[in-house]
Order: structure tokens, then C-alpha cells, then sequence
């Protein structure tokens, strides 16, 4: 885990600004992968709709673009405060429901986001609109993608920083417990769905954080960003990096944007690679790729 | 004269056109384990999960030391002071001994739930834990991941969270269910020790633990309560002899 952050953090100073711009890429999507799999260890509530939340960030910054504000300082707040309420709402309907059902309505859900928002003719509809430069952090630029890299390095670290102490803390511990019996933890005291919410919405506002990195990093917004093929990769991610640990999503992140960076110079049919991986991930790694690393490494896995 | 712990009136459950509870009254004395046996298929089960509000009755009302709880959730009731143990063994597997005991602890103690602190550094809760292992014998064991733990430790273990709740009423479902005889005899001595912290309702299908530890034994057959009292008048009753265990002398 150190180690990966280690290299992210020398990165900038060796690699030229397109390979660089892939590992920011894969923190952005790992930051959202890691709050997808939050949800799933700590609540066991799997979510087909989190493409919503990403997408409902990156739209909030356009929408402020268009309303005429572009500081960090005051957009990111607000947008992550539009997703919580979203989120809110959603999860108060969908946690009536549970297992499939719960996958199927979040599906749902983040499908009527998407037709709304890429049917509305000021936010570009169906091509999006381009932002033409980064949002200023107190009035500083963000456009050199050093810069920008290092930020989202410190948001990513942020974001785990919490995670870790969510986890340990009572609050987390019965959520995994939740996660693995839901009935024990009533029978302890415990109110499942109240505590399944704040997952939810927590795990939420930071797949918005990802999705306003992301809407920062390609300087572009559109409905793409709101697609339920989001969903699907963010918890591919998971699978391949494992709940085991709270950062197994961004290995998976790295592996999947590698894969695409690998195998898209061959063929644009790289995924065709992606479903064997994921498969023999799944059927092997068990726990995912980052133990078995960490494993091989000789760390331990937490 | 204050009212018994634990108060049950009337109730009734029907699943469909199948009626599992029929009418069931039952009082719990303070300090007193009171055995409940019957027929496989009786609704002991049923009634457990009535009582401990995973089910809700079709009619009656149940107590809870003078507080009707009927409307009330599982969760609410046990923060009333109601636990209970689970047949098949579910403690959380890949948590270790401590944490579990931890958030039995921790769930008693609700609301007011701590999102940021460390579990493990909330010293008071870790101290309330170690003595619900302590009391249970299982301190020793407290890092080790349930996984590991035998069958029986784990029977321990599930107790330990039953008496972390500090319940006023208990609700044992077969605790001993799978556990060897030696064993059987530690959780047997256990539990008689526990009739000071509190009332028990016991579901048992070992006649021998029954009688070493129940001061009063209700008879469920058929949904039906058909008999309450002493076990040695209960035994003699010839209704509880046909019921439940036909014409052959089996005790």
C-alpha cells in the first residue's frame, strides 16, 4: 500500500505528462472503486448505480462553470453536498429492498438520472460540454497535470485516511458486522438500515469527489460519466482488488486501467482480455489482487 | 407489586392457515430459569422469535419489566433489556473474540455511536467486554479470531454476548445444541449461574439440562401451552406424558 503510494508520488518526476495522466486517471477511478467496495464491506450493500454519484459530481461542476464559479474551495463543497442529498434520497428508497433487488434499484435509479441530466439541453444533452480549464484552488491553477496529479494524490490519501478510521471505529465495526449478519446485529441492538444509509451516502459523496477529479481531469462533462457501464467497471474494479482490504479497489483500478492501456495499442477489443481476468481473479485470488501483492511482498494483510 | 420481567398474553401467529402459536401466555419470575420443551414442530422456536420481536404476534401482547414491547423492533428491545442467543451458532466469524463481545457492548449502548474513534481505545466498553468473556472463561482466548475457536468456545462466546447486552430477560435457544457432553455439563453450571443476573427462558431438548437447571418447565405442544410448573409435578401430568411423549415411558 505504501509502497504504491510511494510511486505514485514520485511519478511525476520521470514520466511524460500522457503516462502520467493515466495514473491520475487510475487514482480518480480508484478513489470511487475503493467507495464502491466501502459499501460492500461495510454494510454488504452492492450498488449497480453509483455511476449517479459520479456522474452527479462532474455535472455540478459544469453547472457551477455555467452559473459562473470555478474555485475549488467553494464548487467541490457544494457539489459533494448536491450528492449527498441525492444519495440520501436513493438510499432511503433502495435499502427498503436488499440483495438483488438492491442491485436492480440502484440500476434503476441512476438510469433516471442519466436520461434527465442527458436530456437537458443546457447541460449538452447528449455530447456534454467541454469546461475549458480546471477549477482554481484558491484562485491557483490547476491546469499543469503535475499540479493536478499531486492533488489528487492527497485527496486520494484524505479519503483512505478516513476510510480507515469509518472502519475501526464502532459505527464501522457494526457495519461489517451488518455485512455478514444482518439479523445477529439486530439481535445485539443494532438498527441495520440507519446505519446502512450513512454507508451509503458516505460511499456516495466520495464516488462524487472521484467524479469532480474526473470532471477536472479530462476537462469535460458529459453523460458518459452518468452510464451504467460506470457502475459496472467500478465494481469490476472491486472484484479484481478485493474487499479484503479498504484500498482494493484502487489496485483494481490500476490493473483494469492498465489492461486498457496494454492491450488498447493491439485491438479495441481489449476487454476481451479483461472478462478472463476478472474470472481467474475471482476464482483464485479469492480475496483479490491486492492480498495476494501484499502476500508476496511479505506484508500482512489487514 | 411490581410486575414480572417478562409478560406474555395471548399470543397468537399463524403463518397461512397454519396456526404455530395459539394463544400462549407465559410469566418469567426474576431469577428464575424457566424451561420451555415440547415436540419437534411444537412452535418453541416460533414463540422465541416472538418474544424477541423477529416476529410479529397476529394478537397478544407481550411485557418487558412492566413495558409493553409488542410494537416495538428486535433492536428496541433489546436496548429494553431483552437478548437473546442463537440456535445455530452465529458469532462473526471473522472478527476476533474481543470484537465481538465489543459490539454486543456497543450495541447496548446505542445511539449514542461513535463513528470516529478507534473501537478498540474506548477503554470502558473493552473493560465491559473482557468482563462478559471473564465470566464466560473465554479472556484468555479474547485476540483470537473466531475461526478458530472450537464449536463449544463458540457456544461460550455466543453467551458472552448474551450477558454484554446486561439483559433483564434472556432468551436461550438451545444453548447446548451440538456440544459434547463434558462441555455440556461447563454451560449447564454457566448458565445456572446466571439465574442472578437475570430471568431466563430456556428451550431445551436435553431432559437432563432441563432438570438440573429449570425452576418452573412450560409444555408447548401443538402451539398450545398445555402445562406450567414445578418439573417434577410437569413430569407426572398425565396430559404431558400423552402429548409429548406418547404412551412410552421415556424419562
Amino acid at each position: 500500500m505504501l509502497l504504491l503510494f510511494l510511486l505514485l508520488a514520485v511519478a511525476p518526476l520521470g514520466l511524460e505528462a500522457y503516462l502520467l495522466g493515466e495514473l491520475t486517471r487510475v487514482m480518480i477511478y480508484g478513489m470511487a472503486a475503493c467507495a464502491v467496495g466501502f459499501a460492500i464491506r461495510h454494510g454488504g450493500l452492492v450498488s449497480f448505480g453509483h455511476a449517479a454519484f459520479f456522474g452527479m459530481g462532474a455535472y455540478c461542476v459544469l453547472m457551477a462553470r455555467n452559473a459562473g464559479y470555478q474555485d475549488a474551495l467553494l464548487v467541490w463543497p457544494l457539489a459533494l453536498l448536491a450528492v449527498a442529498v441525492l444519495a440520501l434520497v436513493i438510499g432511503l428508497l433502495s435499502l427498503r429492498t436488499g440483495g438483488v433487488a438492491f442491485i436492480m434499484i440502484t440500476l434503476g435509479f441512476a438510469q433516471m438520472v442519466y436520461f434527465i441530466i442527458s436530456g437537458s439541453q443546457s447541460l449538452g444533452a447528449a455530447d456534454g460540454l467541454p469546461l475549458f480549464g480546471r477549477d482554481t484552488l484558491a484562485g491557483l491553477s490547476l491546469d499543469a497535470i503535475h499540479g493536478f496529479h499531486y492533488l489528487v494524490l492527497v485527496a486520494l490519501g484524505l479519503v483512505l485516511f478516513v476510510m480507515v478510521c469509518l472502519s475501526r471505529s464502532p459505527a464501522g465495526l457494526a457495519l461489517r458486522g451488518i455485512a455478514h449478519d444482518e439479523r445477529r446485529m439486530k439481535a445485539l441492538g443494532y438498527a441495520p438500515k440507519r446505519l446502512q444509509l450513512a454507508a451509503f451516502v458516505f460511499s456516495a459523496v466520495v464516488t462524487g469527489f472521484a467524479g469532480v477529479l474526473a470532471a477536472n481531469f479530462y476537462q469535460f462533462v458529459g453523460p458518459a460519466y452518468l452510464h451504467w457501464i460506470v457502475s459496472g467497471e467500478l465494481l469490476v474494479m472491486v472484484a479484481l482488488g478485493g474487499i479484503a482490504s479498504l484500498s482494493g479497489g484502487l489496485f483494481g483500478a490500476l490493473i483494469l486501467v492498465l489492461f486498457e492501456a496494454i492491450f488498447s495499442e493491439y485491438t479495441t477489443y481489449w476487454r476481451i482480455f479483461l472478462g478472463p481476468a476478472v474470472i481467474l481473479s475471482v476464482l483464485y485470488l479469492h480475496k483479490g489482487v491486492h492480498p495476494a501483492v501484499e502476500r508476496l511482498l511479505g506484508g500482512r494483510d489487514d | 407489586m411490581t410486575e414480572a420481567p417478562l409478560v406474555v398474553r395471548d399470543l397468537s401467529k399463524s403463518f397461512g392457515g397454519l396456526n404455530v402459536t395459539r394463544s400462549v401466555s407465559l410469566d418469567l419470575k426474576p431469577g428464575e430459569i424457566h424451561a420451555l420443551i415440547g415436540p419437534n414442530g411444537a412452535g418453541k422456536s416460533t414463540l422465541i422469535n416472538l418474544i424477541a420481536g423477529e416476529l410479529r404476534p397476529d394478537s397478544g401482547a407481550i411485557r418487558l419489566n412492566g413495558v409493553d414491547v409488542t410494537g416495538l423492533h428486535s433492536e428496541q428491545r433489546v436496548r429494553s433489556g431483552l437478548a437473546r442467543s442463537f440456535q445455530v451458532s452465529s458469532v462473526l466469524k471473522d472478527f476476533t473474540v474481543l470484537e465481538n463481545a465489543l459490539l454486543a457492548v456497543v450495541g447496548r449502548r446505542q445511539p449514542a455511536l461513535n463513528w470516529w474513534r478507534s473501537t478498540l481505545s474506548d477503554t470502558q466498553g473493552v473493560e465491559e467486554a473482557m468482563a462478559a468473556l471473564e465470566k464466560v472463561g473465554l479472556a484468555r482466548r479474547a485476540n483470537a479470531k473466531v475461526a478458530t475457536l472450537s464449536y463449544g468456545e463458540r457456544r461460550h462466546l455466543e453467551l458472552a454476548m448474551a450477558l454484554a447486552l446486561k439483559p433483564k430477560v434472556l432468551l436461550l435457544d438451545e444453548p447446548m445444541a451440538g456440544v459434547g457432553t463434558e462441555e455440556g455439563h461447563e454451560l449447564t453450571e454457566l448458565v445456572s449461574n446466571l439465574r442472578t443476573d437475570c430471568a431466563i427462558l430456556l428451550v431445551e431438548h436435553d431432559m437432563d439440562v432441563v432438570f438440573a437447571l429449570a425452576d418452573r418447565v412450560s409444555v408447548l405442544v401443538e402451539g398450545r401451552m398445555i402445562a406450567t410448573g414445578a418439573p417434577a409435578e410437569v413430569r407426572e401430568m398425565e396430559s404431558v406424558q400423552h402429548a409429548y411423549f406418547g404412551t412410552e415411558d421415556v424419562w
